[in-house]
């Protein structure tokens, strides 16, 4: 395989496989080439043109394709749910009031929505209560047939570029604590656990569905999903982790992983502890893998516990591409390929996606620098 | 063991009163609430039932948390029982020299939307005797100025989740500094460093929520 060019999807996919290709794979999170044309998020800012530019040309493209209804809410014609907009305090946000009709009585969520598309902030979480709990598994379930013709047809634009994943979202403790905050989630941990299995149970089961359809639609072959972040050290113990995502994951991505599918993990925190579940359930990739002081896995430890069983996606720390210095993550390449590369199954990417929205001039300076870094330093000979 | 010790037992381990199911092996038993009234019952030193049960409870608790043992579940359900041994506490607490631990304000810097840390430092400061108030998020450099001069002698606490806003911490620290404010000043947040948190002027850092009750307490002169 050594002495071939691979194409860039070919390159990716070898990586995400654990198999060497001819060098490592670099992904630029959040800057897509593909971004602004119909139908993906709105185009970054100008200034960031020419890190778009050399993203395209130079690294292989991810992209993660959204069904058209992600939340896993019910598609029931009884299910409505209504959103009334009304001004708040917080200067150049509205309040969202979401009211959840069910045949228990409504339920309410506040979110703080930003005008200018900044991302947001609950105030009132949807659940609060044990009643709560009923009332929202009380609305009747239907789940909409997938209409995945837009899949194909960005797959067909994507080319040989890079690999289009099938997003399945959160999973389901990411839902659970979408609609209870983390501060219930953690109370509920010690006091009422049975509430939590029953929401985990339900989207669960709708998490399964949306897998079925992804999978007899032919999405695929990469899955992405995120969300099980809010369950990890120090948040929970590694025994509430096996509890709450372990568990539930390991089922949901069985048939992914039966038609020999690749799952592709988003998940901040302290991972040491729980690693050892993430193999077990059969994670493909695992992303970003933070080093201390974000995380608290080096690098290469975390390559003697992955090599051969899942490939590693990360770890160039946005914090140091945005405030250190050309030389510093020149190194920092170089150190991630000797502590990840060895034998394949690495993808060198930041940690998260640049901030918007502009992107300054030492911030461009750095991320054309970590590309280049990686293209000099991940080839395999 | 005497009603102080108990005191302290049942907040570190999340007792909050005779009814509640946790912790488990404690069924039957008398929480915090059950407690701080038979204490006043009889009699104690109010300041002590504050300080040697409620609070060194949740110092207890703060380092449980810090070193592994402990994880976000149990902190907060100690942090309502010490809640509600507060909540009995407060009505004799008025009137007296004795008062709650001193004010905290605390928000999230401007152009950042991160709430969770925070929310999590303002539930154990609380948990930790002081009174918070929470501004939220994209909290901005004039807004922290206007609260400091409403609330003389409050800490300001700030935090900060990404580079870019780190900025906007050093120019909340410097505007309060610039008006002659002398309100002391806890940052924290993902990617705020003692070495940033020095450079900007703040006068304490740290990574470790539990940690900042005690801090919180230095900064105000208050001996653990
Ligand atoms: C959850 C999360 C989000 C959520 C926020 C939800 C919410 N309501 O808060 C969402 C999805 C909205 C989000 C958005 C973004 N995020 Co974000 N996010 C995170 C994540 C995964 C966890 C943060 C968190 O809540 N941690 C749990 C809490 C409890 O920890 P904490 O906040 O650090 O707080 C602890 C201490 O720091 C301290 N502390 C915190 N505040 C204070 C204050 C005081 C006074 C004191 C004493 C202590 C203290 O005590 C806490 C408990 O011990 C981090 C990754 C990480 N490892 O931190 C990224 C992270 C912060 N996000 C990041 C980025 C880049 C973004 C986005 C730009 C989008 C993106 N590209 O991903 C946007 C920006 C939004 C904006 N304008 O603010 C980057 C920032 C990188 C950087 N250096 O700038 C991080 C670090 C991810 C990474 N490793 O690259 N994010």
């Amino acid at each position: 395989m050594r002495s071939k060019i691979l194409t860039k999807r070919d390159r990716y996919m070898a990586a995400l496989r654990c198999e060497e290709p001819d060098r490592v794979p670099i992904v630029v999170r959040g800057v897509n080439p593909m971004f602004g044309e119909a139908g993906l998020p709105p185009s970054r800012h100008p200034s960031f043109a020419p890190l778009i530019e050399a993203t395209a040309e130079k690294t292989e493209w991810a992209y993660r394709w959204h069904p058209p209804e992600e939340n896993l809410l019910s598609s029931h014609p009884e299910a409505t749910v209504t959103v009334t907009r009304r001004p708040c305090d917080q200067e150049g946000f509205d309040e969202e009031v979401k009211t959840f009709e069910t045949p228990q009585g409504p339920l309410e969520t506040v979110n703080w929505v930003s005008r200018e598309g900044k991302p947001g902030m609950t105030k009132n979480y949807l659940i609060e209560t044990l009643e709560d709990v009923d009332r929202f598994l009380s609305i009747p379930y239907e789940f909409k047939p997938l209409d995945a013709s837009n899949f194909f047809e960005l797959r067909e634009r994507m080319g040989q570029n890079g690999v289009l994943m099938a997003s399945i979202g959160l999973d389901p403790i990411g839902h659970v604590t979408h609609w209870l905050g983390l501060e219930t989630l953690a109370l509920w941990t010690l006091v009422e656990r049975e509430a939590i299995f029953r929401l985990l149970d339900e989207f669960y089961r709708r998490a399964a569905l949306l897998i079925k359809s992804f999978l007899s639609a032919q999405v695929g072959p990469v899955f992405a999903t995120l969300g099980m972040e809010q369950a990890t050290p120090p948040w929970l113990s590694a025994k509430d982790f096996q509890a709450y995502v372990t568990e539930y994951d390991q089922r949901l991505w069985a048939p992914i992983l039966e038609e020999g599918g690749v799952v592709h993990v988003h998940c901040h925190g302290n991972l040491r502890d729980v690693i050892p579940d993430f193999i077990g359930m059969g994670a493909g990739c695992l992303h970003p893998v933070e080093a201390p002081p974000m995380g608290d896995i080096e690098l290469h430890q975390a390559k003697e516990m992955l090599a051969g069983k899942v490939c590693i996606e990360g770890n160039m720390q946005l914090d140091d591409i945005y405030s250190k210095d050309e030389e510093f993550i020149r190194e920092s390449v170089r150190l991630a390929m000797r502590d990840a590369a060895g034998a394949g199954g690495f993808v060198l990417c930041p940690t998260a996606s640049p901030i918007p929205p502009v992107l300054e001039e030492k911030v461009l300076h750095n991320y054309l620098t970590f590309i280049e870094a990686g293209l000099d330093y991940g080839g395999y000979t | 063991m005497g009603i102080l010790t108990e005191i302290k037992d049942a907040v570190v381990r999340g007792r909050v009163d005779i009814k509640s199911p946790y912790p488990p092996e404690m069924a039957g038993k008398p929480g915090v609430v059950e407690l701080v009234e038979q204490a006043l019952e009889e009699k104690m030193d109010i300041s002590m039932v504050l300080k040697e049960g409620l609070v060194s409870g949740m110092e207890v608790v703060g380092d449980k948390f810090s070193s592994g043992e402990y994880f976000l579940p149990d902190m907060l359900m100690s942090a309502q029982a010490m809640k509600a041994g507060m909540s009995i506490l407060d009505p004799h607490l008025r009137g007296k020299s004795i008062q709650k631990l001193g004010k905290v304000v605390i928000g999230t810097v401007k152009g950042d939307m991160h709430d969770i840390g925070k929310n999590l430092v303002a539930v154990i400061l609380e948990g930790g005797g002081f009174e918070v108030i929470d501004l939220g998020i994209d909290v901005s450099a004039e807004a922290f100025l206007s609260n400091a001069e409403e609330h003389p002698g409050s800490v300001i606490g700030m935090s900060a989740l990404l580079t870019t806003t780190r900025e906007s911490m050093r120019a909340s620290v410097e505007l309060l500094r610039e008006k002659g404010l002398s309100n002391k000043i806890i940052v924290g947040g993902a990617v705020v460093t003692q070495a940033f948190a020095d450079e900007i002027g703040a006068d304490a850092f740290t990574k470790d929520a539990a940690k900042a009750v005690p801090l919180v307490k230095g900064l105000l002169g208050i001996a653990s």
